[in-house]
């Protein structure tokens, strides 16, 4: 724990939002494609948050052992990008160009209700990081204020 | 930033023993009473400058490469510039206290 701990913790996680709403963007972006370099239509993405403090790295394991240092506010990263496993939607448009011998085109599997709620949770849990780093900064301003006058 | 601590402690130490300002060179070394503490106030403080230069460089760092699009994202830039701030204030009020000693310490009359 140090001086900007918070920060640092809240910084990792607005990283990781970030990181989820784009891909909720491209998801939604792709709502309707149909063709993609691996051949098929697009498949819907999702991020997989990992906690950060499985390797608390050489500092901080020195402070711990050295007695100084307690738990590292742990923070937060995207450890993958994985793609959903459902099968695409099959719709009869048999005048589409990538439409099989049938007359169905596979689409993607993505709601975009799903994808919009995904959005607004990645929106709010980015906003509620950026309250966390204000919090910080005002503590450390009131601190600052015990040395005034 | 334990540095930043015993940066603290010096100077309420300072504040509360009456005793002389190490390291400004005005009055000379304060021997008495000190304990274990052995680093002289002007290094503490120059090593303190350091520190809010080092957080200034990198916030100055941040804001350019989100100036030039170069893929840093805008919190960061944010966070970065904050710390700065932070640590800058920091380093002006332990400044303000330690000139506000000296200063109560010269109008001493004897």
């Amino acid at each position: 724990m140090n001086l900007f701990g918070v920060m640092e913790t809240s910084g990792s996680a607005m990283l990781a939002e970030r990181m989820r709403a784009e891909v909720v963007a491209a998801n939604m972006a792709n709502a309707e494609t149909t063709r993609t370099e691996d051949g098929g239509p697009y498949r819907r993405q999702q991020v997989v948050f990992a906690a950060d403090g499985g390797d608390p790295g050489f500092l901080n394991s020195m402070a711990s052992a050295a007695g100084s240092g307690v738990d590292v506010a742990p923070g937060v990263h995207v450890a993958q990008v994985v793609t959903d496993p459902s099968p695409p939607l099959m719709r009869y448009d048999p005048g589409h160009p990538d439409a099989g011998p049938d007359g169905y085109v596979a689409y993607p599997d993505i709601n975009p209700v799903t994808e919009m709620v995904d959005l607004m949770g990645a929106t709010r849990a980015y906003g509620l990081n950026g309250s966390a780093v204000q919090a910080e900064k005002s503590m450390i301003t009131s601190a600052l204020e015990i040395a005034k006058s | 930033m334990s540095m930043a601590v015993s940066l603290l402690n010096e100077v309420s130490k300072i504040a509360t023993q009456n005793s002389a300002l190490p390291g400004l060179g005005a009055i000379g070394q304060s021997s008495e009473g000190s304990g274990a503490a052995a680093t002289p106030f002007g290094d503490l403080l120059t090593s303190t400058m350091g520190e809010v230069d080092s957080l200034e460089r990198q916030a100055r760092a941040a804001v350019e490469g989100l100036m030039t699009g170069s893929g840093v994202d805008v919190h960061h830039a944010m966070i970065a510039t904050q710390k700065a701030d932070m640590a800058f204030e920091y380093a002006l009020s332990v400044r303000n206290k330690a000139v506000q000693a000296y200063q109560q310490v010269m109008q001493m009359q004897f």
